[in-house]
């Protein structure tokens, strides 16, 4: 399913879940993994001393520290690595979200896994410092592939998935989280949930909307849905079509908490915002932090396609 | 400090006496629990203060599903009860500088704090609840950590306890495909 998969990984245990997702999956599809870990940011240009991430410390940078730092990683992967046919680990200096992306690039990489968080910390810690300028938030935001954020231990393999849910706003973004989520559906056979929340209080202002008036607008978001993503399934049948109405976040972990979702596949950014600007409390960040199962973040149509078969969105239309 | 008493029942009272309405005027006030308060009191308390549920948009889809929950005895193995803390945290790095103060829910197993997120909170119903203090952390080339009494207020005690229970809710099993 995917030749190449790329784990960006702090090298501590907050991304222990991450790492048992990422070597899983590829250990399963005998893809590539390159595990990065990028330690320390450089003091300044040419500088041979970087400022060590989780210390905080300076530390001069030699080929004999990086070997260093690959030996650990090898050390605290060990177990994982055990019979894994194609690892391969990667120590560096640099911004974390900068050089997660251009490997990413530069190996031409179907899948970034990542944890959510560089800290452990308690859930009421979270709500301060988990969202905002995390390198998690940058990368699912720019990556050209999907990005798999991993924060909660995983109970089921990902060929065993049973319910993938796709939240949908209808953007071009959508498409593409809906088209990845439909492969991956059709590729390992599990029920794919098309899910859209109608944020009514947002979209109707000061003036409260009567009941009849919600429900047609609820019917009519099904009726779009069914058009804009059921003609595109082909003969997949194993799918089911649900409309909320409430805050799209909320709604969506409800919806994947009832429905004992195993993935959630959204695309980062809302059709109303441009997507470098959606920097604060967008859906993704909201549904990451708190969302019990792997969240999928998909934007671009670059790597949609799992299988020989797959369907992209930009051939179809 | 003028108090506002949370009942077991879910009633707020202040001096002896029952509120009536408007429980927004009660956020700012310091917190007393009253004797077996529960989390399923905490719950009893927003069906009675509707307006207090609109502090999380978490808290309507709670209210539809744990306060007509059983209630069950005895309580759930290894957990002793729920304690709601505060943390002051003085922080030199990642980042910044920075202060940042919290409060959090957490299980309690002999004298022990343990993170509550992978139980269920139909488990928790029944636990009981209660205040418990601020810890002072200092995060830098030295890692110091005090303890306080403290109070907290009706908006902390709600708004700590929503966003706790946003993060529950993981299957605990994995589900079986058609």
């Amino acid at each position: 399913m995917f030749e190449r998969i790329l784990f960006a990984t702090t090298a501590s245990p907050t991304c222990d879940d991450a790492a048992k997702v990422a070597f899983e999956l590829s250990k399963k599809n005998r893809s590539k993994l390159t595990v990065l870990h990028v330690f320390g940011i450089p003091t300044r240009a040419f500088s041979p001393f970087v400022k060590d991430l989780q210390t905080g410390k300076e530390e001069m940078v030699s080929d004999e520290y990086v070997a260093k730092v690959v030996a650990e990683m090898r050390s605290t992967y060990a177990e994982l690595m055990a019979g894994h046919p194609d690892v391969e680990l990667i120590a560096m200096v640099g911004e974390p979200g900068t050089e997660i992306l251009r490997l990413a690039r530069k190996a031409d990489a179907n899948l970034i896994v990542m944890g959510a968080h560089t800290r452990g910390d308690d859930i009421g810690a979270t709500r301060h410092r988990a969202i905002a300028g995390s390198t998690m938030q940058r990368v699912t935001r720019t990556a050209r592939c999907p990005v798999l954020v991993v924060s909660r231990p995983c109970i089921t393999c990902w060929s065993y998935f049973a319910n993938i849910v796709v939240g949908t706003d209808f953007s071009k973004a959508a498409d593409n989280a809906f088209a990845f989520a439909l492969n991956v559906a059709k590729d390992i056979g599990c029920r794919l949930h098309l899910f859209h929340a109608m944020d009514l209080a947002a979209e109707s202002g000061a003036s409260a909307l009567g009941q009849d008036e919600v429900e047609a607008r609820l019917a009519r978001a099904r009726k779009k849905m069914e058009d804009r993503y059921v003609s595109k399934m082909g003969d997949f049948d194993n799918y089911l079509i649900e409309v909320w109405e409430g805050q799209p976040y909320v709604e969506i972990l409800k919806y994947a908490r009832e429905n004992k979702a195993d993935l959630i596949a959204l695309s980062h950014h809302t059709r109303e915002v441009d997507p470098e600007q959606a920097l604060l409390g967008s859906t993704v960040e909201q549904v990451v932090l708190r969302s019990s199962c792997p969240v999928l973040s998909v934007n671009q149509p670059d790597k949609v396609d799992v299988s020989p078969y797959g369907f992209r969105p930009e051939t179809k239309e | 400090m003028e108090t506002v008493l949370l009942q077991p029942d879910g009633t707020m009272r202040e001096v002896g006496r029952a509120i009536a309405c408007d429980p927004l005027a009660m956020l700012g006030r310091a917190l007393e629990l009253g004797a077996g308060y529960r989390l399923r009191s905490f719950f009893r308390l927003l069906l009675g203060y509707p307006d207090l549920a609109r502090l999380s948009p978490f808290l309507p889809g709670f209210l539809e599903k744990y306060p007509g929950w059983p209630e069950r005895s005895p309580l759930p193995l290894g957990i002793d009860g729920l304690r709601l803390d505060k943390t002051v945290e003085l922080i030199g790095h990642p980042g910044p500088p920075r202060l940042e103060i919290y409060s959090s829910l957490l299980g309690i197993a002999g004298g022990e704090t343990f993170a509550i997120k992978p139980h269920p909170v139909e488990t928790l119903l029944d636990a009981p609840l209660a205040l418990g203090l601020c810890s002072h952390k200092v995060f830098g080339d030295r890692f110091e950590d005090m303890a306080f009494v403290t109070v907290f207020t009706l908006f902390e005690f709600i708004e700590a306890i929503s966003w706790q229970l946003a993060f529950h809710g993981s299957p605990m099993e994995c589900t079986l495909r058609r």
